[in-house]
């Protein structure tokens, strides 16, 4: 029989409309990831961890309410600067739980070839990865820290009065959820990208919080050196603290006090080291293989 | 008669020891020998006070034996039910209870031994000047007691959710960290104030150095380990494999 | 075949759902010493249905025993069972010969080393049971699981897709294996989505498609049951013209074709064909040099089935 061929029309039609092209890329794939973060669009299973979280988080925000509420505005149980140093150990568990699916879950299961192979750059990939973990752990710093603010404002005798005196806190505590946010996104970013693990990377994340803070105490305390006490600008957690504390002003407490280190000095690295962590993520994903 | 417990210890043994998470523990094992080493050569403060405070409490119980036995504990059956080999041992006429406890003691030795030695040597490093023995080996034994105790707990939770990770953590440094300091009756709940008290019984330390009793403590031990080990083993015995198609 | 009275595995009634899916659907059948297959397509609910046979499932409705116990929660009746499943179910961080004389001992037998070398010869792995088994490609993995699996010598045997990956020789070498331990009195189920696997290797055959038994037999039995579609023939004869007439005669012969050198006969009665057939021939003096049927295939049944 003689070679013959046919193509048939399927009706197969070209796209003709708009490309949005890497803006819109950006913008979706931002979207996307805040939402997976905090697991809309999955099963229960992956919302209980982060909502839970999120909810514990507010814990003494809620609390400082209640008790505000009971005694007219009168007493300060939690007070704004000293907000992080309750839940900072939940703050790290929830970059623990959060970071390693959201950097490398894509990588893991490979998919990310399907986005390099789209508009975005891999900066641009990290970045808005990255911008997303930070984005999560802003809503964790600010959004308790708001919730104290209206709280003790509609609980004060006059809102009015509470808010001539006290709308100056509110610079202080936007710069110091920032920070705190900024510092614990890059630090926990900079862990997550090693491993594509999730246990491992999880582990890895609340043991390097927690046993920096540990060490840093340690040597801070214990060494009778000179310059012993720069080894708190090793701990992330202590990093928040001093500069949480030097934004607000406030009377630094515990070791911080006793290590007498200018405040500005835990700020200024904090940032350093929120960027450094940004760094190691974006070369992790510039260099990776696909 | 056939030693299957045997030949299923050392297969679980092995299994645990040939992941990479091991050099993991390991590592944290060097932490408190580190820790006691910074103190030796730079301390002050009274030794018995910071091997109590700072090392036993701080470093060894409250960090490095809950995130090695998170590490191993969720191993054990997590790394098995991923990997599909479960049905290998589910396969067989091993009683469920017996594949428990094997898993679980495949977990508690490697940590055992590295945390014993750790906490041995590190107690021995900070009292230098006049060893305190029986701090040190209180620390030793309470470790051993929070090892046993979150390693059950971890296995039971690996066969409960499959999530077993991350209600560890929440477990150990939200639960036991946080919580516990607000409601007092949730110590009865931890592992970690079941090993200080442990260590407040055993190391005979002044009420102002460390203080951390907690009445029988070394049954309610007993009791959450035995519980988590059987809820493991009744959960294994209705495991059911969801395969796809 | 099935000269046993006792049927070794009996499922009755046996449904699983999952949530809204019904992935096995009311399904009874009783399996006898010798080879039956699980034949159907992926997503038919074969591999959920296996999981139950095995005990690593529970059937959400019915029940199913074997030897006659049931098989859920009950670890002691493995001694008696072997069971080789689909996914990866091997460490590979042990030798071959590790990984069999580890199953023999679990499975409490007294001989170990005697009776992992006899396993590991039946399979054909001697040689390279030596090295771990993460260095195996598939079809070795496949066949030091069937090793492990009846190292104890089971009455039944459980497969879930054996000959994935395996090339043909090894096919056929675990097919032997098979038909002498069915032959031995062994009660073995073999799961496949491949036909020609399933015609050849097993006595009888249960066919699922989309959760439900669509039938249950020997093949060419269930062929035969299936009135209502015409059994075709192949027919050569001297003289095919004439036999082509007097066939066309006949009630139960729906059509005849001529094709290359021989007749193509489509009849709904096989046994009044067959009968009728050499008669006619012999009425008329025709010689019938080939009389064959052409579509006995199990691909003929499934596909009818399937489309039915």
């Amino acid at each position: 029989m003689a070679a013959e061929g046919s193509i048939f029309d399927l009706g197969y039609a070209r796209y003709e409309g708009a490309r949005l092209g890497r803006p819109a890329a950006l913008r979706a794939l931002f979207a996307y990831s805040v939402r997976a973060a905090f697991g809309l669009g999955r099963g229960i299973g992956a919302k209980i961890g982060p909502m839970g979280l999120t909810l514990v988080v507010a814990v003494p925000a809620l609390i400082q309410i209640a008790v505000s509420g009971l005694f007219r505005g009168e007493a300060e149980v939690i007070r704004a600067e000293d907000y992080y140093s309750y839940v900072r150990t939940i703050l790290a568990v929830f970059v623990a739980v959060v970071a390693p699916d959201l950097l490398m879950r894509d990588v893991r299961s490979n998919t990310i070839v399907l986005y390099f192979a789209r508009p975005l750059e891999r900066t641009d990939y990290a970045l808005v990865k990255l911008g997303t973990l930070a984005t999560c752990l802003l809503f964790l710093t600010i959004g308790p820290q708001l919730l104290l603010f209206i709280g003790n404002a509609l609980a004060s005798p006059s809102i009015g009065d509470f808010l001539r005196e006290e709308w100056d806190q509110l610079f202080p505590i936007i710069v110091s959820a920032c920070v705190t946010a900024l510092v614990l996104a890059g630090v926990g970013g900079a862990i997550a990208v090693q491993t594509t693990r999730r246990v491992f990377a999880a582990v890895g994340i609340l043991a390097f919080f927690l046993l920096a803070a540990t060490f840093a105490v340690v040597i801070a305390e214990t060494v009778d050196a000179e310059g012993a006490d720069y080894a708190l600008l090793a701990s992330p957690f202590h990093l928040m603290s001093g500069a949480t504390t030097w934004i607000f002003r406030a009377q630094p407490e515990g070791e911080i006090a006793r290590a007498a280190l200018p405040g500005s000095l835990y700020f200024a690295a904090a940032l350093l080291w929120a960027a450094a962590g940004a760094a190691i993520v974006l070369r992790r994903f510039r260099s990776l293989k696909v | 008669m056939n030693d299957w417990f045997g030949t299923l210890f050392v297969l679980s043994l092995r299994h645990v020891l040939g992941q990479r998470r091991v050099l993991l523990v390991l590592l944290l094992a060097l932490v408190p020998i580190a820790a006691a080493g910074i103190f030796f050569g730079w301390g002050r403060r009274d030794p018995a006070d910071w091997t109590a405070n700072v090392l036993g409490n701080g470093v060894v119980i409250s960090a490095v034996v809950p995130l090695a036995t998170l590490l191993l504990g969720t191993a054990v059956f997590g790394s098995e039910i991923e990997d599909g080999t479960l049905v290998y041992l589910l396969s067989k006429p091993l009683p469920r209870w017996g594949i428990v406890l094997a898993k679980a003691l495949a977990a508690f030795f490697p940590i055992a031994l590295l945390l014993s030695l750790s906490s041995l040597l590190s107690g021995l490093l900070a009292t230098w000047e006049e060893p305190l023995i029986r701090v040190t080996l209180a620390l030793a034994a309470s470790a051993m007691v929070a090892a046993a105790g979150y390693v059950a707990v971890f296995v039971a939770l690996s066969l409960v959710t499959s999530r077993a990770m991350i209600v560890g953590l929440a477990y150990a440094f939200i639960w036991e960290g946080a919580v516990t300091s607000f409601l007092s009756g949730a110590q009865y709940l931890s592992v970690r104030q079941y090993a200080l008290g442990v260590f407040d019984a055993l190391a005979g330390l002044p009420d102002r150095t460390f203080d951390e009793a907690l009445p029988s403590a070394p049954l309610l031990a007993a009791a959450v380990i035995a519980g988590a080990l059987l809820l493991a083993t009744r959960r294994l015995e209705r495991w059911e494999v969801k395969g796809g198609e | 075949m099935s000269g046993a009275s006792q049927p070794t595995i009996v499922a009755r009634n046996v449904s699983r759902w999952f949530g809204n899916v019904v992935a096995v659907n009311d399904v009874s059948f009783e399996a006898y010493p010798g080879i039956t297959g699980l034949l159907g397509p992926n997503g038919a609910g074969k591999t959920t249905l296996l999981h139950m046979l095995a005990g690593f499932l529970r059937p959400s409705a019915g029940t199913i025993t074997i030897l006659g116990e049931p098989v859920w929660q009950n670890p002691r009746l493995y001694r008696r069972i072997g069971i080789v499943p689909e996914r990866e179910s091997v460490y590979p961080f042990l030798t071959g010969w590790e990984f069999v004389r580890a199953s023999a001992a679990l499975f409490g037998v007294e001989d170990v080393e005697e009776r992992s070398q006899r396993a590991i010869q039946l399979v054909g792995m001697e040689q390279a049971a030596r090295r771990p088994i993460g260095t195996y490609s598939k079809g070795m993995r496949q066949r030091i699981k069937v090793a492990a699996a009846l190292v104890h010598d089971p009455e039944v045997l459980i497969l879930d897709e054996p000959f994935n990956g395996t090339d043909p020789r090894q096919r056929l070498q675990l097919m032997e294996l098979f038909r002498s331990m069915a032959a031995a009195g062994r009660t073995i189920v073999v799961s496949s989505h491949i036909l020609e696997e399933v015609e050849r290797l097993a006595d009888r055959v249960l066919v699922i498609y989309a959760g439900r038994l669509a039938a249950a037999g020997e093949f060419r039995a269930l062929r035969r049951m299936m009135t209502d579609r015409p059994h075709t023939f192949t027919v050569r004869s001297s003289d095919d013209r004439a036999l082509a007439a007097a066939l066309i005669l006949q009630p139960f012969v729906r059509g005849v074709e001529f094709a290359d050198g021989c007749l193509e006969v489509r009849t709904t009665e096989f046994g009044a064909f067959t009968r009728a057939l050499p008669r006619l021939a012999r009425e008329r003096r025709i010689r019938l040099t080939e009389v064959r049927p052409a579509d006995e295939t199990l691909e003929s049944v499934f596909a009818y089935l399937v489309n039915r």
